[in-house]
C-alpha cells in the first residue's frame, strides 16, 4: 500500500512509532537509531510498498554505480556520472519497459542518488552503505519527497535515540494533523465538489479559468498535504525532513515562488542544475560580459529540465518552459531595476504594491500549473 | 516530557474535546448538518429492459450484473460479449445496430479492448444466471492467445472495469461459502496483489489468500474490511432499476437477403481500400501498416494463461447449462507474416468447443486465397462482410 | 506564558480538529457505499513513476 493513502498505513505506523518510543530505553544501548530506521524502511518497502523487486534491483544498481563513481571513477565528468545514475529514471520516462522496471517514487529517489554523487567530495569520508540505503528508502519521503540531502539526513540519524522525544512527537503530530486536513479534507472537497464537475475540454474562458483555479488549489492541498504528512511522520521518527510548502499564495515574484512552492525541489534544482549550468556558461570567455544572458539561460534550462523530469509530455515540458520564462523575465526586470534604481511600482504605496504583486503572481502561477495539469485544451 | 511542563501539549488535550463537542453539536443527531452526514443511497441509474445497445464497460451502471442476470435467465435479449472489435467505427452491420434497428430483436453488446476470457467468465459469474434459456454469444479474438495478452491473460485494470462493487460483493459472498466456481476470482486477485494499490475493501478481502505475505500485508485491514463489507452489503445487493422498452417492428431475413447484404458489404469495404492491396481500410493502412507486415508471438496451443482462462470460461458455461454461440474471428493473412503459426491455436479452440458441443462460426483463414475482402475492416477487426456473416449466424441460431 | 496566546492556540487546534473530524466523516466515511471497488485507490497528484 502506498504511504499515507489508507487507514492501513496509519495503523501500521502508529504501531511502529509507539514501538519506537516504548522500546527506546531498551534499544538505546543495543542498536543505533540509524539501523532501526533502515530496518523499518526496508521492511515497509519489501512487504507493503508496490513493486518491491523493482526497487531492490534499482537500489542494487544505484549502490553499485554510486560506489564506483565515488571511489573508483573519480575522474569521470560529473554530467556523465549523473546521467548514469539517472539512467533507470530516463528509461522509465521514455516508457521503455515501464511495466517491468518502473515503480512509484523513482524520480524522487533518483534525485536523492544524484545528490549523493554530486556532493561526493564532501561526503566521501562519511559515506556508508547503511545510511545511503536508509536515506534513499526512508518511508515518509519515499513516494514523492520532500527531497532531502544525504548529509542532513545522516546528521539527524547520527544523533541517535535522543531525537525521539516529546517535542518531536508533538511537532510530528501537528504536521500530520495539518497534512490530513489539507489532503483528505480540503483537497478531496475541492476535487469532489469543484474540479470533477468541470469539463477540462471546454474552451470557454469561464470554464478554463475555473479549471485553472480549481486545479491549482487542488494540487496545493493534495501535494502540500502529502508533504506535511511526510514531514510529520519523519519528525516522529527523528528525522527533520525539509519543508516543501510555505504559504505559496503570499508569493510576490517567480523567484520567491520556488522558495514557497515545492521548496525542496527548488533548492535541489538550484544547487544541482542551475549552479553547474551557470558555472559552465561562465567558463565560456565570450560570455564574460553577458551575465544576464548566462543567468537567464541557466534559469530557463533549469526549468525546462524540471519539466522533463515531471514527464515526457508536452504539457509538462511547456509548464516547465513557462516557469523558465517567468524566472528569466523577472530576473531581467530585477537586474535592470537594480541597475537603474527604479521599479514598476513607482510611488505606489508598499502595501498596494505587495498585494498587487501577490495577485499577479497568483494568476501566473495558476496558469503555469494549469498547463502542467494537462487540462489546458490548447496544450496536449 | 518537557512540553507537558511548558503546556504546549495541553492545547491539544483541550482542543480535542472542544472539537468533539463542536462536531456533536453540528453533526450529531440534533445537529443542523446531520442530514448531510447520513449514509447516502447508492446511485440508481435506469436501463431499458430488455437490454439493448452497446456498453463499453460497467461505468455508470454499477448494478448491471443484476439486469444482465435477468436477461440471461429469461433470454429477453441476445447478450454479445466481445472486445476491441465492438469499438471500431459505428456501422449498420454491427449486431447492436443491425439487430435492434433492422431486425427488431433486442441485442446488447458489452466489451472493449482487453475484455478477455477471464473477464467474461467473471461477468457471467457475477450475474449468477442459469444459462439454459440464455441467448449468449461470444466473439473470440485470436489476439487474446498471442503475445502478452496470451501470456498474462486479462489485465487487472480491465478486469476491474467490469467488476464494480455490486458485482464483486456477489462474488465475495460465494467465495466466502467456498463456491468452487467463484474461487478463481480470488486467486486472480491474489496473483495481482502487487498491482492493487489501495483498492477497496472487497477487492482486498478477495485478494487475501491466507499466505503469510498477505497476512502480513493485510494484518491491519482485515477486521476493518470485514466490518465495512458487512455494513454495506445490503446496499450492494440492490437490483438494477429498469424501464420497459420495446424494439421497433423489424423484419425477417431470408437467405438471398443476406447474400445481398454480403455483396453490399464487400463493395463498401473495397471502396475504402484504395491505397493498398491488402484489404485494409485506407485510414488504418496509412497510419499503422504502410507496407509493413506484422509478426505474432504465439504460444503452444492450450498452454498459455489465456488458454487456461478460456477453458475456465467454457467449463463455467457448461456448468450453468449454457449453449452460447461463439464467433472465431480471423486476422488479415496479408499483413500477418506468420499467420500459419496461429492456426494450431485456432484448431485447439475449435477442438475445445467441439468437445463441449458448443456451436460456432469459424471465420479463421490463414491463406490469402481464402480471405474474403470485407471480412475485416483493418488487420484484426470485423468489417461489413464479417459483421453481416455474424449477424446471419446469430439470427439463425437464436431464431 | 501569555493567556491570550494559549487561548488562541487552543481555539486554533479545536477548529482544526473539528474540521478534520467532520471533513473525514463527510468525505471518507468508510460505510459510504462506493460503487467502484477500484476507485478507492488514493493517489497523490505529484507522485510519479
Amino acid at each position: 500500500m502506498l504511504p499515507f493513502s489508507g487507514i492501513t498505513f496509519y495503523l501500521l505506523f502508529l504501531v511502529v512509532v509507539v514501538a519506537l518510543y516504548a522500546l527506546k530505553g531498551v534499544a538505546k544501548n543495543r542498536i543505533s537509531l540509524a539501523s532501526t530506521l533502515l530496518g523499518i524502511s526496508l521492511a515497509y518497502t519489501l512487504f507493503y510498498y508496490p513493486r518491491p523487486l523493482q526497487i531492490m534491483v534499482f537500489l542494487a544498481y544505484q549502490s553499485l554505480f554510486t560506489w564506483l563513481l565515488l571511489f573508483k571513477w573519480k575522474r569521470l565528468h560529473k554530467l556523465i556520472g549523473s546521467l548514469l545514475l539517472a539512467l533507470p529514471m530516463i528509461l522509465i520516462k521514455f516508457d521503455w519497459n515501464v511495466q517491468d522496471i518502473g515503480f512509484a517514487g523513482v524520480s524522487y529517489i533518483t534525485f536523492r542518488c544524484v545528490q549523493v554523487y554530486l556532493d561526493g567530495e564532501l561526503l566521501r569520508d562519511k559515506f556508508n552503505f547503511r545510511d545511503f540505503v536508509s536515506f534513499l528508502l526512508f518511508t515518509p519521503s519515499l513516494l514523492a519527497g520532500p527531497i532531502d540531502r544525504y548529509e542532513r539526513f545522516r546528521s539527524d540519524t547520527e544523533q541517535g535515540w535522543s531525537r525521539l522525544n516529546g517535542k518531536a512527537l508533538l511537532a510530528g503530530w501537528e504536521f500530520i494533523a495539518i497534512g490530513l486536513l489539507h489532503k483528505f479534507v480540503l483537497g478531496t472537497a475541492v476535487q469532489r465538489y469543484w474540479l470533477s464537475l468541470l469539463d477540462p475540454a471546454s474552451t470557454a474562458v469561464g470554464d478554463m479559468a475555473a479549471n485553472m483555479y480549481a486545479y491549482s488549489i487542488y494540487l496545493y492541498c493534495d501535494f502540500a498535504g502529502y508533504s506535511f504528512l511526510a514531514i510529520g511522520l519523519g519528525r516522529m521518527m527523528g528525522v527533520e525532513l525539509p519543508a516543501n510548502f510555505d504559504r505559496p499564495w503570499l508569493t510576490q515574484n517567480p523567484q520567491e515562488f520556488w522558495r514557497r512552492w515545492h521548496i525542496s525541489l527548488g533548492d535541489w534544482l538550484r544547487d544541482y542544475f542551475f549552479r553547474p549550468i551557470y558555472k559552465s556558461l561562465s567558463s565560456i570567455p565570450k560570455l564574460r560580459n553577458w551575465p544576464l544572458f548566462k543567468q537567464n539561460t541557466a534559469l530557463f534550462s533549469t526549468f525546462l529540465l524540471m519539466g522533463l523530469w515531471n514527464g515526457l509530455e508536452v504539457h509538462y515540458v511547456a509548464s516547465g518552459a513557462l516557469f523558465g520564462v517567468y524566472s528569466a523575465v523577472f530576473n531581467t526586470y530585477q537586474y535592470h531595476s537594480r541597475k537603474h534604481q527604479k521599479d514598476i511600482w513607482g510611488r505606489t504605496p508598499q502595501w498596494l504594491a505587495t498585494w498587487a504583486s501577490r495577485f499577479i503572481m497568483f494568476q501566473l502561477a495558476c496558469f503555469a500549473l494549469y498547463i502542467f495539469s494537462g487540462r489546458f485544451p490548447y496544450i496536449p | 516530557m518537557s512540553n507537558w511542563r511548558h503546556g504546549i501539549a495541553w492545547h491539544h488535550a483541550l482542543a480535542l474535546p472542544i472539537a468533539a463537542v463542536l462536531c456533536w453539536l453540528l453533526v450529531g443527531p440534533q445537529g443542523p448538518l446531520n442530514e448531510s452526514f447520513s449514509p447516502t443511497q447508492p446511485p440508481r441509474d435506469t436501463l431499458d429492459y430488455p437490454l439493448h445497445g452497446f456498453l463499453g464497460n460497467y461505468d455508470g451502471h454499477p448494478f448491471l450484473c443484476d439486469a444482465l442476470g435477468k436477461a440471461l435467465n429469461d433470454g429477453s435479449s441476445i447478450v454479445l460479449l466481445g472486445s476491441s472489435e465492438l469499438t471500431t467505427e459505428d456501422h449498420p452491420s454491427k449486431p447492436m445496430n443491425f439487430f435492434n434497428d433492422s431486425l427488431g430483436i433486442p441485442l446488447i453488446a458489452i466489451g472493449h479492448a482487453d475484455n478477455q476470457s477471464f473477464s467474461m467468465y467473471t461477468q457471467l459469474l457475477a450475474t449468477a444466471a442459469d444459462l439454459s434459456h440464455s441467448k449468449l454469444a461470444i466473439l473470440v479474438s485470436p489476439t487474446w492467445f498471442t503475445g502478452k495478452p496470451g501470456r498474462r491473460g486479462t489485465n487487472l485494470a480491465n478486469f476491474l472495469e467490469y467488476q464494480p462493487s455490486p458485482s464483486l460483493y456477489r462474488i465475495q459472498a460465494r467465495v466466502k461459502d467456498e463456491d468452487t466456481l467463484a474461487l478463481p476470482v480470488a486467486a486472480y486477485l491474489s496473483d495481482h496483489i502487487n498491482e492493487l494499490g489501495t483498492a477497496g475493501p472487497v477487492v482486498r478481502w478477495l485478494a487475501h489468500d491466507g499466505s503469510w505475505q498477505t497476512r502480513l500485508l493485510y494484518f491491519f485491514n482485515q477486521p476493518w474490511d470485514a466490518a465495512i463489507i458487512g455494513h454495506t452489503r445490503a446496499g450492494m445487493q440492490m437490483g438494477q432499476a429498469t424501464k420497459p422498452w420495446a424494439p421497433g417492428p423489424g423484419r425477417s431475413m431470408e437467405a438471398d437477403q443476406w447474400a445481398t447484404l454480403y455483396q453490399a458489404g464487400i463493395k463498401e469495404h473495397l471502396a475504402e481500400c484504395t491505397n493498398n492491396s491488402v484489404y485494409v481500410n485506407d485510414a488504418f493502412y496509412s497510419e499503422y501498416v504502410n507496407g509493413d507486415t506484422r509478426t505474432l508471438e504465439t504460444h503452444p496451443p492450450g498452454q498459455s494463461r489465456e488458454a487456461r482462462d478460456f477453458i475456465r470460461l467454457l467449463n463455467y458455461i457448461k456448468a450453468m447449462h449454457g449453449e452460447p454461440f461463439f464467433i472465431i474471428q480471423p486476422l488479415n493473412p496479408y499483413v500477418y507474416a506468420n499467420i500459419k503459426d496461429v492456426t494450431p491455436t485456432m484448431a485447439w479452440i475449435r477442438h475445445e468447443l467441439d468437445t463441449r458441443s458448443l456451436p460456432y462460426l469459424d471465420l479463421w483463414v490463414d491463406d490469402t486465397a481464402k480471405f474474403r475482402p470485407g471480412t475485416l475492416t483493418d488487420v484484426m477487426h470485423l468489417g461489413p462482410l464479417g459483421w453481416y456473416r455474424v449477424d446471419s449466424a446469430l439470427y439463425s441460431y437464436f431464431k | 506564558m501569555k493567556t491570550g496566546t494559549n487561548t488562541a492556540r487552543t481555539l486554533k487546534w479545536a477548529l482544526i480538529y473539528a474540521a478534520l473530524l467532520a471533513g473525514l466523516l463527510w468525505l471518507h466515511d468508510p460505510f459510504q457505499i462506493s460503487m467502484d471497488a477500484a476507485s478507492s485507490t488514493v493517489t497523490f497528484v505529484y507522485q510519479q513513476f
